[in-house]
């Protein structure tokens, strides 16, 4: 379960969005912009189905 | 004829009976009608022996369910109808109708620990799984493979199992949107003692891309269901479940997730930068999610946690010129 998604940025290195921060299960999660994380990958399908909305960072 | 020497090319037992040497009058090698040979002492070559599947030939990580990072032995409840829930390492559960509790349980003596779930009022299904990484088991693809487990049940007779593979490398979707093709299915008759079962199974020659093993209940509404020693491995031959050092095995399962902890002392200069570097203690199957749990700090101002698979880091800034310090408990996850 994927609550509460935002991009997060590292203004100390530029990255941006340096990943995403979500409750996963209740647990506030930083999870990597990488297509084999299983999260990041089971975000996107929910984004691509309407299903999860992630907030930019800093919103 | 009582003794001597026989020469001959080829000794044959005949249509359905094993062949049987003997020596010193009792049986020291059988050939049954299958071409298995079982020998009644120890083998000795003085050369190689050659197998058609090596040692470390299970597929399964913890099978017999030893490792336990995230519960540590303490029961957890299988939330019905929710995601996929991890219980001891590698291995995830996931019911319907009611939660039930799961927890890592003593085995007999030879075999230490198993999975148990206890059934509630209301539940319809319970299913036990793991889902394999490509890297393990792709060389299985257009092979016949052994599912191997313990079990018992104290209420129900039937155990279903399910073979899947993933539809894309090591991608395996969630319970609401699978994205795995299944390959095969069956069901075991069990019964309240711990027995061991196999099957056979004919992986596709497309399952190169991770394969996911299920096993499921129907209503659980009491009693107890017990899992262990899950072993799936090359080949038609059921052989006993492959025990593993606990260091070896844990790794294992480190490389899919590992629990930790992180901290920093020194000094610091207002809204100067703080870089911190730590290293995880394997090398993860891919970049993980991280969360972190009973972080104290004083004089920073943490801003992000970037983790990759070896290692990860954590950006800060001074929140006045004087000492500072940060700790924490962190977990990593790059499961299947």
């Amino acid at each position: 379960m994927y609550t509460n998604a935002q991009y997060y940025n590292n203004t100390l290195t530029g990255q941006s969005p340096a990943g995403i921060r979500c409750d996963i299960n209740g647990v506030t999660s930083f999870v990597p912009i990488d297509p084999a994380n299983t999260d990041y990958a089971n975000i996107m399908q929910l984004v691509a189905e309407g299903k999860l909305t992630i907030a930019p960072a800093g919103a | 004829m009582s003794s001597g020497t026989l020469v001959v090319s080829t000794v044959n037992s005949g249509a359905s009976s094993p062949l049987v040497l003997q020596s010193n009058n009792t049986t020291a090698l059988t050939l049954d009608t299958s071409q298995n040979a079982t020998f009644a002492n120890s083998v000795t070559s003085a050369s190689t022996v050659v197998m058609s599947s090596s040692f470390k030939r299970n597929r399964i990580i913890n099978g017999n369910c030893a490792v336990d990072q995230r519960n540590a032995g303490a029961a957890q409840t299988i939330t019905a109808g929710a995601a996929l829930a991890y219980t001891v390492d590698r291995s995830y559960a996931y019911c319907t109708g009611a939660n039930v509790t799961g927890q890592q349980v003593a085995g007999a003596t030879a075999n230490q620990y198993r999975y148990q779930f206890t059934g509630a009022a209301s539940v319809t299904a319970i299913n036990f799984a793991q889902r394999i990484e490509a890297l393990n088991c792709a060389d299985l693809a257009g092979t016949t493979a052994t599912f191997s487990v313990d079990m018992a049940n104290s209420l129900l007779t039937t155990v279903t199992w399910t073979a899947y593979y993933a539809n894309t490398t090591n991608t395996f979707g969630t319970l609401a949107s699978p994205t795995v093709t299944s390959i095969s299915t069956g069901t075991f008759t069990v019964s309240s003692t711990v027995t061991r079962y196999n099957v056979q199974i004919a992986i596709p020659s497309a399952a190169t891309t991770g394969l996911q093993i299920v096993l499921s209940v129907g209503a659980q509404t009491s009693g107890t269901w017990t899992i262990g020693n899950v072993q799936l491995e090359a080949g038609s031959i059921a052989t006993p479940y492959e025990r593993q050092i606990y260091s070896d095995q844990l790794a294992q399962c480190q490389r899919y997730y590992q629990a930790g902890k992180f901290g920093q002392a020194g000094y610091i200069l207002n809204s100067t930068a703080m870089f911190y570097q730590q290293s995880f203690a394997v090398e993860m199957r891919t970049a993980p999610s991280m969360a972190t749990s009973s972080v104290s700090s004083t004089n920073l101002n943490l801003l992000a946690l970037n983790p990759y698979s070896g290692q990860f880091q954590i950006y800060g800034v001074g929140a006045s010129t004087a000492g500072a310090y940060y700790y924490g408990n962190f977990t990593a996850t790059a499961e299947l």
